[in-house]
């Protein structure tokens, strides 16, 4: 009996000695793990860190050659313009006084002013100039036309187009075909009022006047609404101006 | 879309300069050309890639066997561009006379196609609505 009791006490002992390693056992696993956790968090802020930096350096450099060839896009158009608007300038110093400039002069010119006011408009916008010049036409070179005959039209079709509509568009048409010169211009009114000028209709009646005081009957010049859409249409039959010029004087 | 109406402004620009090319349409949105492409007459078309909603090698096999170059900041997409059966392949920025020898390449395989050489109108896509 005695000796039982010893074994059993024994064994009790034993069994609570193993308890109390394995519980020493694991608040020791326990500690390593909040070690390792904490070092794991500390790791993973420093990669965070590094991705970071790297993400810095890597910059997408494709985004750069677009900025590049938007910048492109600028001085291109700056110096296109500057190049444009000195020629204006030339023919309005130079040119203007003559009494009669060649049609490759004055259609130049147009082309000219016409590049300028692109300055103000979208990409986007619907601009059509189409240039049906016969350059072979004997009347060509020779100088039968008023000088800035063209302007008052040109100008007209930009100030009176909305350019930031989807809808809208301007269509100027040059035409030297036989005898005459043409030049047709459309564009889509804007709702939108014209910018108030204190000076407004000038360009016009003096185009008038000049027309008729020079070309009289062998010109003709039709401005006409059609739904939304503005229209002008100057004519000229140079022969028949020629011929009249020759009789009289 | 501001950011990249310039390269818009710039594509046109140079277009216009070269007198095979008529610029018929300009667009910023390849939805918006994708709509419009039954209202449009044209032989070419010069595309950007990098687009939102679409870019322009889905927009490129939209538009069925027209011929396309393609403009783009990237190098990357030139094989893709090539199966599609692409004229050309031009790096921004654009330079003028690679533009005109890629056009030059479009004329010619416009001209063996139906022979009429010199007629050669133009849709532009660009960027970012």
């Amino acid at each position: 009996m005695g000796y039982f009791t010893l074994c059993f006490f024994l064994i009790i002992v034993l069994l609570v000695l193993v308890i109390i390693k394995m519980q020493l056992k694991q608040k020791n696993i326990l500690k390593e793990l909040d070690e390792l956790k904490k070092n794991y968090s500390k790791n993973e802020s420093l990669v965070f860190k590094k991705e970071l930096e790297d993400i810095k350096y890597k910059m997408n450099p494709h985004l750069f050659k677009n900025i590049l060839n938007s910048i492109q896009s600028h001085a291109y158009q700056t110096y296109y313009s500057l190049d444009k608007l000195s020629n204006v300038l030339d023919y309005i110093l130079y040119e203007s006084n003559k009494k009669f400039v060649s049609v490759k002069e004055e259609v130049d010119f147009a082309l000219s002013l016409i590049e300028i006011n692109k300055l103000k408009l979208s990409p986007l916008f619907d601009l059509q100039i189409k240039n049906k010049i016969d350059e072979t036409n004997a009347l060509f070179h020779e100088a039968v036309i008023l000088p800035l005959i063209t302007v008052d039209l040109i100008e007209n079709a930009f100030k009176h187009t909305d350019i930031k509509s989807e809808s809208s568009f301007i269509s100027i048409t040059f035409e030297l075909k036989d005898n005459q010169f043409s030049l047709t211009v459309a564009n889509k009114i804007s709702n939108q009022p014209p910018m108030k000028k204190s000076k407004s209709g000038i360009g016009k009646e003096n185009t008038i006047k000049r027309l008729d005081l020079v070309y009289n009957d062998t010109y003709t010049l039709n401005q006409f609404v059609e739904k939304d859409i503005y229209i002008s249409h100057l004519k000229i039959n140079l022969v028949e101006y020629k011929n009249k010029m020759l009789t009289v004087g | 879309m501001d950011d990249e109406l310039p390269g818009l402004t710039y594509l046109r620009r140079l277009c216009e300069q070269i007198p095979e090319l008529e610029v018929v349409k300009a667009f910023d949105n390849p939805l918006k050309l994708i709509e419009s492409l039954k209202d449009l007459e044209f032989d070419l078309c010069i595309l950007d890639i990098e687009m939102p909603y679409k870019n322009g090698l889905e927009v490129a096999i939209a538009l069925q066997h027209k011929p396309v170059i393609f403009t783009t900041a990237y190098k990357e997409y030139a094989a893709d561009a090539f199966d599609l059966n692409a004229v050309d392949y031009i790096r921004k920025p654009i330079d003028k006379t690679r533009l005109e020898s890629a056009v030059k390449k479009a004329l010619q395989i416009l001209g063996n196609e139906s022979g009429k050489k010199n007629f050669s109108s133009l849709i532009q896509i660009k960027a970012n609505p």
